[in-house]
C-alpha cells in the first residue's frame, strides 16, 4: 500500500507537465487574444503590446519560457489585471476561495449525510420523499437562481444579512455565499448517501450484526462506514469543483475569489492567468484524489490498489 | 411587478417578521454603511457601485470606463470636468493658443500639489506625455493623443522621445505643439491619456508605482486600497488645491459585474449609486425606484456593421433597404425599456461643437412608405418575390440585450422576405472576429466617444482606420472630407465639412444606425451634487452625502 | 446470495412498474415528452413568432387583448398615423372613425393589419374627401397561457420547444457520460495497479483542462454542429461517474461472489457486467439523476459561448438563465421553465429509485 502511494506522489510531476502542455496549446487554439475588446486597438499598438508580452515569439519558445518561469514559482504577469502578477492575484483570492469552499463542503457533508441517513433509515413514509424533494429543489434551482432569491429574502426583505460584498471577510458576508455553494452539493451528497446506505444496510455483515442484536446506533455507524466510499469518491472532484465552479456565486455576491479568474481569465484570453488557474486546479485535483484514495483504503481495508495477481 | 407577486411577498413578510425581529434583537442586524447617530462625526463615504472591474490604475495602461472613472478621481489633467461634464481648468489655470492653432501655452496653477506635498510642474506633464508615447510603455490608447507633434512616429519607434511636441518652458509653463490644428484638442485633455505622472515615484518603483503604498496622485483623492474583483478605496487628498471644498472623506468603488445583484445592493442601501441597471428589470425599477433612476442621453452609438466588401452588402440599395425596415422606436422603448433613443444619425446628439447631427433622409416618412421603398430598393438589387431570396446572418456578442435586439430585428426584416440567422458568440471571439474580418453579413458593433467630438465617431468610416472600420467602408470622397476636416482650423468650416461627411455616411449606410445610448444610473436621493450629463462623468469632488 | 444478472434485473424491474409511484413518474415523463413533441404544433403560436404588441405579457387564462390594451394600441396608432381615432366598444368588431386634416392615405390602414390586436380593417364609409373614414376592425384574439418573453414570444410554446432540446441534450449527454464513465471506472477499478493508476491520471488531466477552451476548440475543429453539444458535455461529465464507479469496484472486487465467479472461470467482461456493475448500480443511478439536470443547465453556458442552441431555438437552461435575470420584474419567465425541469427531474429520480429498490429486493 505504501509503495502504491509513493508511486502516486512520483507521478504528480509528469501528470502536471502533461496538463500544462495540453492546456497551453489548447488555450492558444481559441480565437481572439488578450487585447481584443470592444474598442479595437490600433494594429501597430497591438503589435507592440504583443512584443512587450512576448506573445509574438514562436509558440514553442513561449511554452519554454513559461515552463522556465514556472520552475521558479512565477506564474507571470496577468494580461488583464496589468498592475498585478498572477501570484499576487492568487495570494489574495486563494485563501478566500479555500475558506468559503471548506465551509461549504463541510456544510454539504454534514447536512447531506444527515439527510441521506434520514432518507435511508426511515422505512417508507415521509422521510425519503422529503429528502428527494429537497434534493430536487437543490439540483433544479441553479446557483444563479438560488443566489438572487437568498439576496431578496435575507437581504432585502428581512434585512438581517448583507446582500453582497466581501467586507474583508466579515462572517455576515459569508453566510449566503456558503449556503449557495453548499446547496447543490448537499443535494448530491444526500442522494448518493441515501443510495449507498440502502445498499449497505442490505449487506451480509450488517444483517449479521442486526441478527446478533447490536444496538441501532452501532449498526448505523457500521452502515455509514460501508456507505461512504461512493460519497468520498464524488467529494474528491467536487472539492475541486467548488473552487472552479464558484464564479456565479462570486459574481453575484461580489466576492474576490478564484472562481472569477477561471472564467474571466478564459473569456478574456488572459493567457498567464488561465495557465495559473490550470496549475491550481491540477494541483487541487491531484491532491484531493490522493486524499480520496487514502480515505477509501481506510474506510474499507479490503480495498487494494495493487493489480490482481 | 404583478399584483399577485406583491401579495405573496407581503404574506411572506408577515410570516417572517417575528423571526426577523428576534434576530435583529440578538444583534444579527447589521450596520452596512449608514452612519450611526451619536459620538464622533462619521466619515462621509461614497459607496459607489460600477459595472466592471478595473484592470489597471496606470493611466497609460487603462482602457475601460471604470478605470477612467477611478483615474479621474486620482489624477487631474491640464483641464478637468465639473459635475455637469463641462470642461473647466484643472492643473492648468489658463492657456493661450497661437494664431496657427498649433501651439498651446498652459500656465499651471501655483498651488497644484501631489499627494506627497511636491509641486505639480510642467516637467511632470512632459514626463507623462513622453512615457505615454514611449514604445516600451505599450499604452493601448496612445493614438488618441497622436494630435501632439511627432507623437505617432515616436510611438512607432521612428523618432526619439525628445522630439515630442511637449516641453516645459519653466516650472509652471507647458508648451504643447500639435501635428496640425485641432479645435477639439482641449476636449481631449480630460482623457486618461493626458494625466500628469509623478516622475520620482515611477523612477523609483517602475511599473509597481501604481500600488497603494507607492502611488502619488494629484487629484482630489489618493489611493488607499485596490483589491481586484472587490473594491478600490480612495481617501481625500489633503494637498489638493480645492480640498477645502471636497466634502467626501472617502470614495469606494465596488466592481459589480452582475447588474441584478447591483440593483439589489442599491436597494439594500449598501451602495449609494450604481452606474447601470439591468434592462430586464426596467419596469420594476421605474415603478419602485422612480426617484433614484436617472436616464440621460449619452455619447454612444449602437449600430450594425455591414460587410461592404462582398455581395450583397456591397450594394448601397440593400444596405438602405435593411436600414429602412427597422422600427427603431420599438427597439428603444420595448426592447431596451426606454434606456436607448431611436438613432437616425451616426453621431449621437449632444456634442456642443457639432450641434444637431445629420440624419437619414427617410427619418420622418411613415413606416409604410419606408417599407414600400425598401421593397423597391431590394427588388432593384435583384432580391424579393421576383428575384433571389436574401439570407442574412447577424453576428453579435452574447451580452446584455444584444440577443433580444437581434431577434426583434430579424422579425422586422421578415416583412421584406429576408431570412435571418442569428449567431451569438462570447465577446472576445466576436471582437477578434471583427479585427480579423473574415467575410460576414452583419455584425453588431457600437462606439462610445473618447472625447466629445464628431470626428471621434465619423473616423469609423475612414478607409485608413483599419482597426475600427468594421464595415470595411471605402469611399474616396468621404476620406478626403475627413482629411480636410482633420486639418481645418476654423471650427465653423470644420463643423460644416463633418456634417457633409455624416450625410454621405448615412446615405451610403455602411453602418446600420440603430440606437443611441442613454446612461442609466441609480442614485440615492441622499447623494447631493450628482448631476446627469452626456459624458456620464460624476466627480466625487462635488459630491456630498446627506445624513 | 444470488446476484441478479442485468437481464433478470430488467425483467424484475418491469414487474416493478406496478408500483404506483413509478407509474406516476413514467406518466409525467411521457406527458412532458409528448407535450414537447406535439405541443408546439397545437399551441397556436410558432415558437419564433414575435408579437410586438405583447412584450412581457403576464401569464393569463384569458385571451388578449383586453379593453385597456385596445385603447392603448388605438391611441398609439393615432399618434403614428397623425389622425384622430374614435373607437366604440361593441363585441368582436370595433367600429372606428378616423379623422385628419389631410385626406387619409388608405395605406395607413395597414397599421391594423400589422398590429397583433386587430385583423385587417375594412373601410365602411369615406367622408370629406377622405378626411373622415369609418372603418370596421375585427379583434384578433390570442391566448398566452404562460405569458410572453422580452421579445413578445409565447412562453408556453417556447418552454415546450426548449424541452425538446433539453431532453435530447440531457438524456443523450447523460447516456454518453454513463456509458463511458461506467465502463472506464469499472475497468480501472477492477484492473487495479498500473492500469488503474494510468487511467485515473488521464481523468485528472482531462478534469484540469479549462472547459471553456475545450468547448471553443471543439467548435473550431468540428464546426458548429448540434451533436457537438453532447460530445462536449458528455466528454466532461463522465469523469465524476468514472471516479464513483471505480471507487465502488475497488471494494466490490474483494467480495466473495467475485472470487467465486473467478474460481468458476468467468471472463473479466462477464464478471464486470454480471457482478460488478449491478452491485454498483445504487450510486450509479443516484448520480445519474443528478447528472441529467446538471447537463441540461450546463448546456446554457455552452450556448452562451455560441456552441449550443442559437436563437430562435432555445433550451430550458437558456430560459432559466433568462428568467433568473428577470427575477424582480417578470418572474413568470423563471417559474415555468423551472417547473418543467423540476417535474422532469422529480420523475427521473423516482423512477431511478424504483428501479434500484426493486433490484435490491429481488437480490
Amino acid at each position: 500500500m505504501l509503495r502504491y502511494f509513493l508511486s502516486r506522489i512520483v507521478m504528480v510531476v509528469p501528470t502536471l507537465l502533461i496538463i500544462i502542455a495540453l492546456a497551453f496549446f489548447l488555450m492558444r487554439l481559441a480565437p481572439g487574444g488578450p487585447f481584443d475588446s470592444e474598442r479595437a486597438l490600433d494594429p501597430e499598438i497591438a503589435k507592440n503590446l504583443r512584443r512587450i508580452y512576448k506573445l509574438d515569439r514562436p509558440l514553442l519558445e513561449q511554452f519554454w519560457l513559461y515552463l522556465q518561469s514556472l520552475a521558479h514559482g512565477d506564474f507571470g504577469p496577468s494580461l488583464h489585471w496589468r498592475d498585478f502578477t498572477v501570484n499576487q492575484l492568487f495570494a489574495t483570492a486563494l485563501p478566500i476561495s479555500v475558506a468559503l469552499g471548506t465551509k461549504a463542503m463541510l456544510t454539504a457533508i454534514l447536512a447531506g449525510t444527515a439527510l441521506g441517513l434520514v432518507g435511508a433509515m426511515s422505512k417508507g413514509g415521509i422521510g425519503p420523499r422529503l429528502v428527494d424533494g429537497a434534493a430536487i429543489f437543490g439540483i433544479v434551482l441553479p446557483v444563479f437562481v438560488v443566489a438572487p432569491l437568498l439576496q431578496l429574502g435575507f437581504g432585502l426583505t428581512l434585512h438581517i444579512l448583507p446582500v453582497g460584498g466581501w467586507n474583508d471577510g466579515a462572517w455576515q458576508n459569508q453566510i449566503l455565499p456558503v449556503i449557495t455553494l453548499a446547496l447543490p452539493q448537499i443535494a448530491i451528497v444526500a442522494r448518493l448517501m441515501q443510495a449507498a446506505l440502502i445498499d449497505a444496510l442490505a449487506m451480509p455483515h450488517i444483517r449479521t450484526l442486526r441478527a446478533f442484536g447490536m444496538p441501532g446506533f452501532h449498526i448505523t455507524l457500521h452502515a455509514l462506514r460501508a456507505a461512504f466510499p461512493p460519497v468520498v469518491s464524488y467529494l474528491g472532484l467536487a472539492a475541486a469543483n467548488v473552487l472552479t465552479g464558484s464564479v456565479i456565486v462570486e459574481t453575484i455576491f461580489g466576492i474576490p475569489g478564484m472562481g472569477r479568474y477561471f472564467v474571466d481569465g478564459a473569456l478574456g484570453r488572459d493567457y498567464t492567468l488561465v495557465m495559473g488557474t490550470v496549475v491550481v486546479v491540477a494541483g487541487a485535483v491531484l491532491l484531493f484524489n490522493l486524499i480520496v484514495d487514502l480515505v477509501l483504503a481506510w474506510l474499507d481495508p479490503r480495498v487494494r490498489y495493487e493489480s490482481r495477481s | 411587478m404583478s399584483k399577485g407577486f406583491g401579495r405573496h411577498r407581503r404574506a411572506f413578510q408577515c410570516f417572517l417578521r417575528g423571526a426577523a425581529f428576534f434576530l435583529a434583537v440578538n444583534g444579527l442586524g447589521l450596520e452596512t454603511n449608514s452612519g450611526v447617530a451619536g459620538g464622533a462625526p462619521q466619515p462621509m463615504i461614497w459607496h459607489r457601485g460600477e459595472l466592471g472591474d478595473p484592470g489597471s490604475l496606470d493611466p497609460h495602461k487603462a482602457t475601460t470606463l471604470i478605470e477612467s472613472n477611478i483615474l479621474d478621481e486620482l489624477f487631474e489633467g491640464l483641464v478637468t470636468l465639473n459635475a455637469r461634464g463641462e470642461i473647466i481648468p484643472g492643473a492648468a489655470a489658463s492657456w493661450t493658443v497661437d494664431p496657427t492653432g498649433t501651439v498651446y501655452d498652459f500656465r499651471l496653477r501655483p498651488d497644484a500639489r501631489w499627494s506627497n506635498g511636491n509641486r505639480v510642474t510642467a516637467e511632470d506633464f512632459v514626463f507623462a506625455f513622453r512615457r505615454l508615447m514611449a514604445p516600451v510603455t505599450g499604452a493601448p490608447y496612445a493614438n488618441i493623443l497622436y494630435t501632439l507633434k511627432n507623437a505617432e512616429r515616436i510611438n512607432k519607434g521612428e523618432l526619439p522621445l525628445e522630439a515630442l511636441g511637449a516641453r516645459a518652458l519653466n516650472e509652471t509653463t507647458l508648451e504643447i505643439t500639435l501635428e496640425h490644428p485641432a479645435p477639439y484638442f482641449i476636449s481631449q485633455l480630460p482623457h486618461l491619456t493626458a494625466k500628469p505622472l509623478h516622475r520620482k515615484s515611477i523612477e523609483a518603483f517602475g511599473s509597481d508605482f501604481v500600488h497603494p503604498a507607492h502611488i502619488v496622485t494629484n487629484g482630489p483623492f489618493m489611493l488607499e486600497e485596490f483589491t481586484p474583483n472587490d473594491r478600490v478605496v480612495m481617501v481625500k487628498n489633503p494637498y489638493y488645491y480645492d480640498a477645502a471644498h471636497v466634502a467626501l472623506d472617502e470614495e469606494v468603488f465596488y466592481s459589480l459585474e452582475d447588474r441584478s445583484a447591483g440593483l439589489r445592493r442599491f436597494m439594500a442601501g449598501e451602495i449609494q449609486s450604481y452606474d447601470d441597471v439591468p434592462v430586464e428589470q426596467i419596469g420594476f425599477v421605474r415603478s419602485h425606484l422612480a426617484e433614484a433612476f436617472k436616464v440621460t442621453p449619452n455619447l454612444g452609438s449602437y449600430f450594425y456593421a455591414f460587410d461592404t466588401r462582398y455581395k450583397p452588402f456591397d450594394d448601397k440599395r440593400v444596405r438602405q433597404a435593411l436600414a429602412m425596415a427597422i422600427d427603431r422606436e420599438f427597439l428603444a422603448e420595448r426592447i431596451w425599456g426606454g434606456t436607448m433613443d431611436a438613432g437616425y444619425s451616426f453621431v449621437p446628439p449632444g456634442i456642443p461643437s457639432y450641434g444637431t447631427p445629420a440624419t437619414v433622409a427617410w427619418k420622418d416618412s411613415d413606416p409604410f412608405e419606408r417599407e414600400d421603398e425598401a421593397k423597391k430598393l431590394l427588388a432593384e438589387a435583384g432580391f424579393g418575390p421576383r428575384g433571389q431570396k436574401l439570407e442574412v446572418e447577424i453576428r453579435f456578442n452574447n451580452s446584455e440585450n444584444h440577443r433580444a435586439t437581434a431577434v426583434a430585428i430579424a422579425d422586422m426584416w421578415k416583412v421584406l422576405g429576408i431570412e435571418t440567422r442569428l449567431l451569438a458568440t462570447d465577446a472576445t471571439t466576436h471582437y477578434a472576429f471583427l479585427r480579423e474580418k473574415p467575410p460576414f453579413d452583419v455584425a453588431r458593433s457600437g462606439w462610445f466617444a473618447d472625447y466629445p467630438d464628431a470626428q471621434n465617431f465619423l473616423f469609423l468610416g475612414q478607409s485608413d482606420n483599419q482597426a475600427l472600420n468594421a464595415a470595411s467602408f471605402r469611399n474616396k470622397t468621404y476620406d478626403s472630407m475627413m482629411h480636410e476636416a482633420q486639418v481645418e482650423a476654423s471650427p465653423e468650416r470644420r463643423r460644416a465639412i463633418l456634417h457633409e461627411a455624416e450625410a454621405l455616411l448615412l446615405d451610403e449606410q455602411p453602418y446600420l444606425v440603430l440606437l443611441t445610448y442613454r446612461s442609466r444610473n441609480l442614485v440615492s436621493p441622499k447623494l447631493k451634487g450628482w448631476e446627469a450629463n452626456v459624458l456620464d462623468n460624476h466627480p466625487g469632488r462635488y459630491i456630498s452625502i446627506a445624513p | 446470495m444470488n446476484e441478479p444478472a442485468p437481464m433478470a434485473q430488467l425483467s424484475a424491474a418491469a414487474g416493478a412498474l406496478r408500483n404506483w409511484s413509478m407509474l406516476a413518474s413514467l406518466s409525467i415523463l411521457g406527458l412532458i415528452a409528448l407535450l414537447c413533441l406535439i405541443g408546439p404544433l397545437i399551441s397556436g403560436h410558432p415558437y419564433d413568432q414575435v408579437y410586438r404588441d405583447y412584450v412581457l405579457v403576464r401569464p393569463s387564462l384569458f385571451a388578449h387583448p383586453d379593453w385597456a390594451e385596445v385603447e392603448e394600441a388605438v391611441s398609439a396608432m393615432a399618434r403614428r398615423m397623425h389622425v384622430r381615432i374614435e373607437a366604440s366598444r361593441d363585441g368582436e368588431i370595433r367600429h372606428m372613425t378616423l379623422e385628419a386634416a389631410k385626406p387619409i392615405d388608405p395605406r395607413a390602414l395597414r397599421a391594423f393589419e400589422r398590429s397583433d390586436l386587430f385583423a385587417p380593417a375594412r373601410i365602411v364609409a369615406s367622408k370629406d374627401e377622405g378626411r373622415r373614414l369609418a372603418i370596421d376592425v375585427p379583434l384578433k384574439r390570442t391566448l398566452f397561457l404562460f405569458g410572453t418573453d422580452a421579445n413578445g414570444r409565447d412562453l408556453f410554446t417556447r418552454v415546450l420547444i426548449a424541452g425538446r432540446v433539453s431532453l435530447a441534450v440531457g438524456l443523450l449527454a447523460s447516456f454518453v457520460a454513463l456509458t463511458i464513465g461506467v465502463a472506464y471506472g469499472a475497468v480501472a477499478g477492477y484492473a487495479g495497479g498500473r492500469i488503474d493508476s494510468l487511467m485515473m491520471r488521464a481523468i485528472e488531466i482531462i478534469y484540469a483542462l479549462p472547459f471553456i477552451f475545450f468547448v471553443i476548440v471543439l467548435v473550431m475543429v468540428f464546426g458548429r454542429h448540434f451533436v457537438l453539444i453532447f460530445a462536449a458535455i458528455g466528454a466532461v461529465e463522465w469523469l465524476d461517474m468514472a471516479r464513483i464507479v471505480r471507487g465502488q469496484t475497488l471494494s466490490i472486487k474483494q467480495r466473495d461472489f467475485v472470487a467465486a465467479a473467478e474460481a468458476l472461470g468467468a471472463t473479466t467482461p462477464a464478471i464486470l457486467w454480471r457482478h460488478v456493475i449491478p452491485n454498483a448500480s445504487g450510486p450509479i443511478i443516484a448520480y445519474l439523476t443528478v447528472l441529467v439536470p446538471r447537463v441540461i443547465l450546463l448546456e446554457s453556458f455552452v450556448s452562451f459561448l455560441g456552441l449550443g442552441v442559437q436563437e430562435p431555438l432555445t433550451s430550458w437552461g437558456v430560459l432559466i438563465a433568462d428568467g433568473a435575470r428577470n427575477i424582480q420584474g417578470s418572474i413568470h419567465l423563471l417559474i415555468f421553465p423551472a417547473l418543467f425541469l423540476g417535474a422532469t427531474l422529480g420523475a427521473l429520480q423516482t423512477l431511478g429509485d424504483g428501479f434500484r429498490a426493486h433490484g435490491l429486493r429481488s437480490r
